[in-house]
C-alpha cells in the first residue's frame, strides 16, 4: 500500500521554480529520506503533502485521500505528525504544557506521559521550553508530532543543527518510531543520515529528483561508488557534463 | 516625530471654539447683552436652551458628538439684581460722599446737628431695595471635562469685565459651579476611562500584534494549521485569551487605583462590558496587523506607530475639542475615540444611554476586525 503517491509535482514561487516535476511514492511501514542541498525544494515537497501549500500543478494522494478536497485535507491532518524544519514549540510554556496543548486539539490523542516516556522526556517535563537545549527542542518536537499516534510522520531536516552524539540518539528515536510500525518521511541534507536511516532515498536538487531508490540500488547503479555520497557527487558530475551548473552549498 | 507634529498642530493657535449651552431665565435687556458679549469673544460656540425646558436633559440630547456637557444658567432676576447693585453703589457712593463731607467740615458744623447728620446718613445707607443683589450665574459641567477650569475662568472673566463695561462698576460676580453628576469623585477618577482605555488599546495594536507576528515567525502557526484545529478556532481562541489577559490587566490597574489613588468611580457591569469588548475590539486589530506582518520588529514599529497618535487623537488625555478641525475630524476614526466615551459616560458620568450608543460602535468594530483578521491571516496558503 502507498501512503503516499505524488505526481509531477510543480511549484512555483513567482519566476522561481522550487519543484519541477517531481514524482515518488513512499510505501508503508518505511522511512523515506530526501537527500539535498539547500533550496533543493524539501520543504516546499513536504509542506505541500501536508497540506500547507498548494502545488501550481501536478496531483498527490496522502493516506490515500486526495490532497486537494477539503474532506480529504480533514482525514490528512488527523492522521499525520509534523516536525517542521527548525521548530520552536511555544518558550514559556513548560515541556508538558507544549505537549498538552496539541494533544488537546485531536479527538483521540495519546497520554502525554507515555509520550514523554517514550521520549525519554520525563524529567525535563516540568521545564519552561525556552531553557531546554537543542536536542531537547528537537524530542519536544517529536513528542508533539506524535501526539496523536500519526500513522504517516513528516520530519523535516530533524537533526540538523544538533551535535553528533545527539544526532545518533534522534536517529535511534526514530528507528523506535519505525519499529512501532509509523511510516517516515524525512528530509536531510547529511548523506549518512540517509544511509542509516532509509529504506529508500531521492536525491533532490534544484527541484528535481535525480535519482532514487535503496541504497544498494543507488550503489549498484552508480559503478564505482562506496558511499552515498559518492553517488551524489557523480550524479552531479553528470550534470555538469550536461551543461548544469554545480551547487553544492550547505553539504 | 508622529508626536511633534501632533502637539504642534494643537498648540499652534488655530483657535477653537467650545460648545456651550446657554438658558437665560432672565430674557431681559441685559441678559441678552451679557450674551451678546460671550458671544463676541469668539470663545464659545453657544446654543441657546428655551427657557422652559430642564437645561440638563436637553443639553444631553442636542449636544454634539465629542463635546462634553456645558451649561451657563443666567437665573431669573439677573437684571433685577444688577440694577439693584448699580443701586446700592451708587448709594453707597453718595453715603461714603456724605461721610467724608460731614468729616471734613465737622469744625463748622455744630455739635448739636452732628448727632442728626449722621443719624441721616445712616438711615439713607440702610435704604431697603428689596434683596441684597448677589450677581450670580450658574455653571454646569460634566466633572471629567478636561477643559473645565479654563472655562470657568473665562465665562467668569468675560462676566466681570460685561459688568465693567456696560456698567462701571467694579463688583465681582460669583459663578456657582455646579457638577452634573452628584457623586463624589477624586481628581484621579477623570483619568481612569482614558488610562483604562488606552492601555487596553495598546496591549491589542502593540501586545497582540507582537504575540502573532511572533509566532508567524517561529513557524508556530504553521504546525497549527497541520492539526485538526481550525483558523477560525484559532482566531477566536487568541481573541477570547487576550480579552481576558486584557481584563485581569485593567482589574488589575482599578485595584491599584482603588488601593493607591483611592479612586472612586468603580466599574459596574455594564462597565465590565465595556472593557470586554474594547478589548475584544482591540485585539482583533492587532492580529490583523500580527497577521499581515511577519517581521516582528516591523509589526512592532507599525504598532507603536498606530497605539500612540490614536492615544493623542481619541480623546483619552487630551480634549478633542482644543485640536483643529482637521484633527477632530480624523478623531472621528480611531476606534479608541468611542471605547473613551463609552467608559467615560458609564464609568464618571453613570450616563448608560450614551455609554450604550458609543458602546454599538465598539462592537460593529470588533466584529469587523474579527472578520477581517479572519481573511487576511493566512492559515494555510492556498
Ligand atoms: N515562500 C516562499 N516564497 C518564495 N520562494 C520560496 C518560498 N519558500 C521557498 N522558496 C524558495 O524555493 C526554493 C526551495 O525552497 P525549500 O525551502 O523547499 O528548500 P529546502 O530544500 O527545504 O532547503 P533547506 O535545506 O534550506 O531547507 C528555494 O530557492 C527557496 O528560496
Ligand atoms: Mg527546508
Amino acid at each position: 500500500m502507498k501512503v503516499i503517491e505524488a505526481f509531477n509535482l510543480v511549484k512555483d514561487y513567482g519566476s522561481l521554480r522550487a519543484l519541477d516535476g517531481v514524482s515518488f511514492d513512499v510505501n508503508y511501514g518505511e522511512i523515506f529520506a530526501f537527500v539535498g542541498p539547500n533550496g533543493a525544494g524539501k520543504t516546499t515537497t513536504l509542506e505541500i503533502l501536508q497540506g500547507l501549500r498548494k502545488a501550481t500543478s501536478g496531483k498527490a494522494r496522502v493516506l490515500g485521500y486526495d490532497l486537494n478536497s477539503k474532506e480529504g485535507l480533514k482525514n490528512i491532518v488527523k492522521k499525520i505528525g509534523v516536525l517542521p524544519q527548525n521548530f520552536e514549540a511555544l518558550d514559556r510554556l513548560t515541556v508538558r504544557e507544549n505537549v498538552s496543548l496539541f494533544a488537546k486539539m485531536y479527538d483521540k490523542a495519546l497520554n502525554v506521559d507515555e509520550i514523554l516516556n517514550f521520549l525519554g522526556l520525563e524529567s525535563k517535563a516540568n521545564i519552561i521550553f525556552h531553557k531546554l537545549s537543542g536536542g531537547l527542542k528537537q524530542r519536544v518536537g517529536l513528542a508533539i508530532s506524535l501526539v496523536n499516534d500519526p500513522e504517516l510522520l513528516f520530519l523535516d531536516e530533524p537533526t540538523t543543527g544538533l551535535d553528533p552524539h545527539i544526532r545518533r540518539e534522534v536517529w535511534s528515536l526514530i528507528k523506535r518510531l519505525k519499529e512501532r510500525g509509523k511510516t517516515i518521511f524525512l528530509t536531510t541534507h547529511y548523506m549518512e543520515e540517509a544511509e542509516r536511516l532509509a529504506d529508500r532515498i531521492a536525491i533532490i536538487n534544484k527541484g528535481k529528483i535525480i535519482s532514487m531508490g535503496k541504497l544498494v540500488e543507488l550503489l549498484n547503479q552508480y559503478k564505482g561508488s562506496k558511499s552515498l555520497e559518492d553517488v551524489f557527487l557523480m550524479v552531479l558530475g553528470a550534470k555538469i557534463g550536461e551543461g548544469g551548473e554545480l551547487e553544492l552549498k550547505g553539504f | 516625530m508622529m508626536l511633534l507634529l501632533i502637539f504642534g498642530s494643537v498648540f499652534s493657535g488655530d483657535s477653537q471654539s467650545f460648545d456651550l449651552f446657554i438658558q437665560d431665565q432672565d430674557d431681559s435687556e441685559l441678559s441678552k447683552a451679557f450674551i451678546n458679549s460671550l458671544n463676541q469673544t469668539k470663545l464659545f460656540n453657544l446654543k441657546l436652551i428655551p427657557k422652559n425646558l430642564d437645561a440638563k436633559e436637553y443639553s444631553k440630547e442636542k449636544r454634539s458628538f465629542f463635546t462634553s456637557i456645558r451649561i451657563l444658567i443666567i437665573p431669573k432676576g439677573f437684571q433685577d439684581n444688577l440694577l439693584n447693585s448699580i443701586f446700592s453703589n451708587r448709594i453707597n457712593i453718595t453715603v461714603s460722599t456724605l461721610k467724608e463731607l460731614a468729616n471734613r467740615f465737622q469744625r463748622f458744623i455744630p455739635e448739636e446737628q452732628k448727632e442728626n447728620i449722621n443719624r441721616g446718613i445712616e438711615s439713607f445707607s440702610k435704604v431697603n431695595l428689596g434683596e441684597e443683589g448677589e450677581l450670580s450665574l450658574i455653571f454646569i459641567f460634566d466633572p471629567s471635562d478636561l477643559n473645565k477650569d479654563a472655562l470657568r475662568g473665562s465665562i467668569l472673566s468675560i462676566a466681570n469685565s460685561f459688568y465693567q463695561r456696560a456698567l462701571g462698576i467694579e463688583e465681582s460676580v460669583s459663578l456657582k459651579s455646579e457638577e452634573i453628576v452628584i457623586r463624589r469623585l477624586s481628581a484621579v477618577d477623570y483619568y481612569l476611562p482614558g488610562i483604562l482605555g488606552a492601555f487596553i488599546m495598546t496591549n491589542g495594536v502593540i501586545g497582540v500584534t507582537q504575540v502573532v507576528s511572533e509566532y508567524r515567525r517561529i513557524g508556530f502557526i504553521k504546525r497549527l494549521a497541520v492539526t485538526p484545529l481550525t483558523k477560525f478556532e484559532w482566531i477566536l481562541g487568541n481573541l477570547v485569551t487576550q480579552t481576558l489577559l486584557s481584563l485581569v490587566l485593567a482589574g488589575f490597574m482599578i485595584l491599584v487605583g482603588l488601593l493607591v489613588f483611592r479612586i472612586v468611580a468603580l466599574p459596574d457591569a455594564l462597565t465590565l462590558i465595556i472593557l470586554m469588548v474594547g478589548a475584544f475590539c482591540f485585539s482583533g486589530l492587532g492580529l490583523i496587523f500580527g497577521g499581515i506582518i511577519k517581521d516582528v520588529e516591523a509589526a512592532t514599529a507599525l504598532g507603536n506607530a498606530i497605539a500612540f497618535p490614536m492615544m493623542f487623537l481619541s480623546g483619552s488625555f487630551f480634549p478633542i475639542e482644543i485640536m483643529p478641525d482637521i484633527m477632530q475630524y480624523i478623531s472621528k476614526f480611531m476606534p479608541l475615540t468611542y471605547l473613551q466615551l463609552a467608559l467615560r459616560s458609564s464609568l464618571i458620568l453613570k450616563d448608560s444611554s450614551t455609554a450604550l450608543s458609543n458602546l454599538y460602535i465598539v462592537v460593529i468594530l470588533a466584529l469587523i476586525f474579527l472578520i477581517v483578521g479572519t481573511i487576511t491571516v493566512r492559515w494555510r496558503e492556498r
